[in-house]
């Protein structure tokens, strides 16, 4: 009795060792963000290059000769100086995170949709751990049209 | 006529082969430590096991004082019982608790702790050391819930109070400051910090009263009700300390890197650890004089 309730403890343990383990590796965010990034400007048919200084994307739309500019912003505003790479006179701005499209950053609101989606993935809700940055797009003036494609794939509700 | 206090059916083992309780006890502790560590430093990408580096990181991270307790707790482990054959009903807890804790969310460890350290304090056959582990095992599990995500949210608000206070700091430092919700703006720097639930002055709190609670029990001393005055200058000394550190965070980009990702974060890591040790030697230092007078006083 004593020889199998010591294996009894010893299998508790080793089952816990291996699925902590096995869990840790469920998917979480993309391992190269930047690299997630273009492949989502190639989805809405925008061509990029390589990411210039301060890995700022530029990308070209079939249907506008301007450049547009993408880059990706921790959503703690801790690197918001980097956006001084951007052209100065950059068009509209769109600001994506978790399937949200906003023209202005509100870091409360993004915030908030960050602990909603950590506390689902904590629960098993969601699929990914959410990611702690969200994706600045800045338009060109010349081309209004491109504010209509579907920018929010670039960073997913799910 | 007096109440005599009827002990609770305990079904003990018989027998050569019986199990000692204080061999289970110390099973129940190794079972849920193992599973606490293991969820702590597990790795978090996508398909490789956690290396060496990011194992250490995670250790460090959870805190000097997460690492101390644990010493705490082993230390005392194999004396948590008095002598004799493991219960039925403690054996099965060792079981419970084990399976609780095999779930791969950190709040399960923390479930599994508060019934374990419950457990520990009601055990009739428990030891003076056994009450110090279940004490210590509350306290951890108080901390794994306080710090959950399921706790960001209140965190967030506290965060926002945090930038109302560091605005109004950085107005008393002649720099023009505001706040809206969680951001900060230092429109003098023209720069801004968003506090978030992490470093809101609410969320090292239970951490700090972990802390408090170790060191009073490195140092012999049992938790008393007069210590709580001292656990709340901890705390207060906790809150004033992360609103310094916030200051200093929104005062330039320079010395928000500084203060963030460079050594300001030991130097911010070493004052949290040099309050939370200050605090519980003052309140035992107090208790000292106050309690056991030295033998050449006598008293009136």
């Amino acid at each position: 009795m004593k020889t199998l309730l010591r294996c009894g403890f010893v299998a508790l343990i080793v089952l816990s060792v291996a699925i902590q383990l096995t869990h840790g590796r469920r998917g979480s965010a993309d391992s190269d963000p930047l690299a997630a990034l273009a492949a989502g400007l190639e989805r809405l048919n925008v061509r990029t290059g390589r990411p210039a200084a301060g890995d700022i994307l530029t990308g070209h739309a079939p249907s506008c000769q301007q450049p547009l500019q993408a880059m990706l912003l921790r959503i703690d505003g801790a690197d918001d100086g980097r956006m001084r790479g951007l052209r100065p006179d950059g068009g509209a701005a769109r600001y994506i995170y978790l399937g949200a499209v906003t023209e202005q950053p509100n870091r409360a609101v993004i915030l908030g949709r960050w602990v909603e989606a950590s506390v689902l993935f904590t629960v098993g809700l969601r699929a990914t751990r959410p990611q702690s940055l969200l994706v600045l797009v800045v338009l060109p003036r010349a081309c209004p049209d491109l504010a209509a494609l579907e920018w929010a794939t670039l960073s997913p509700a799910d | 006529m007096p109440i005599t206090k009827k002990p609770a059916a305990d079904f003990p083992m018989r027998g050569a082969d019986a199990i000692g309780i204080r061999e289970v006890g110390f099973w129940s502790v190794l079972i849920v430590a193992i599973a606490f560590w293991a969820n702590i430093v597990r790795g978090t990408g996508p398909a490789e096991l956690p290396g060496v580096d990011s194992m250490a990181a995670g250790v460090l991270e959870n805190g000097a004082f997460d690492v101390f307790a644990w010493i705490l707790v082993f230390a005392r482990a194999a004396r948590m019982f008095e002598a004799g054959p493991a219960s039925w009903r403690r054996i099965s807890a060792t079981f419970l608790v084990g399976v609780i804790a095999l779930a791969p969310v950190r709040l399960a460890a923390g479930v599994a702790f508060v019934i374990l350290g419950g457990s520990l304090l009601w055990d009739r056959r428990a030891l003076a050391a056994g009450r110090q582990v279940g004490l210590v095992l509350l306290a951890l599990a108080f901390e794994t819930v306080w710090t959950s995500r399921f706790l960001a949210q209140p965190h967030l608000l506290a965060g926002q109070g945090d930038a109302k206070i560091t605005a109004f700091l950085l107005g008393l430092l002649h720099t023009e400051a505001a706040s809206h919700a969680n951001i900060v703006d230092n429109l003098s720097a023209n720069f801004s910090i968003s506090v978030w639930p992490y470093c809101a002055s609410s969320f090292p709190l239970a951490g700090v009263g972990l802390a408090f609670l170790v060191m009073l029990l490195y140092l012999d001393q049992a938790p008393r009700r007069r210590h709580l005055v001292w656990l709340g200058m901890s705390f207060i000394g906790s809150f004033l300390l992360t609103e310094v550190r916030l200051v200093l965070l929104a005062t330039s980009q320079a010395s928000y890197f500084w203060w963030h990702n460079g050594p300001g974060v030991s130097i911010y890591a070493v004052a949290a650890l040099a309050l939370a040790v200050v605090f519980p030697i003052l309140a035992t230092w107090e208790t000292g004089t106050a309690g056991t007078p030295p033998g050449d006083r006598l008293v009136a």
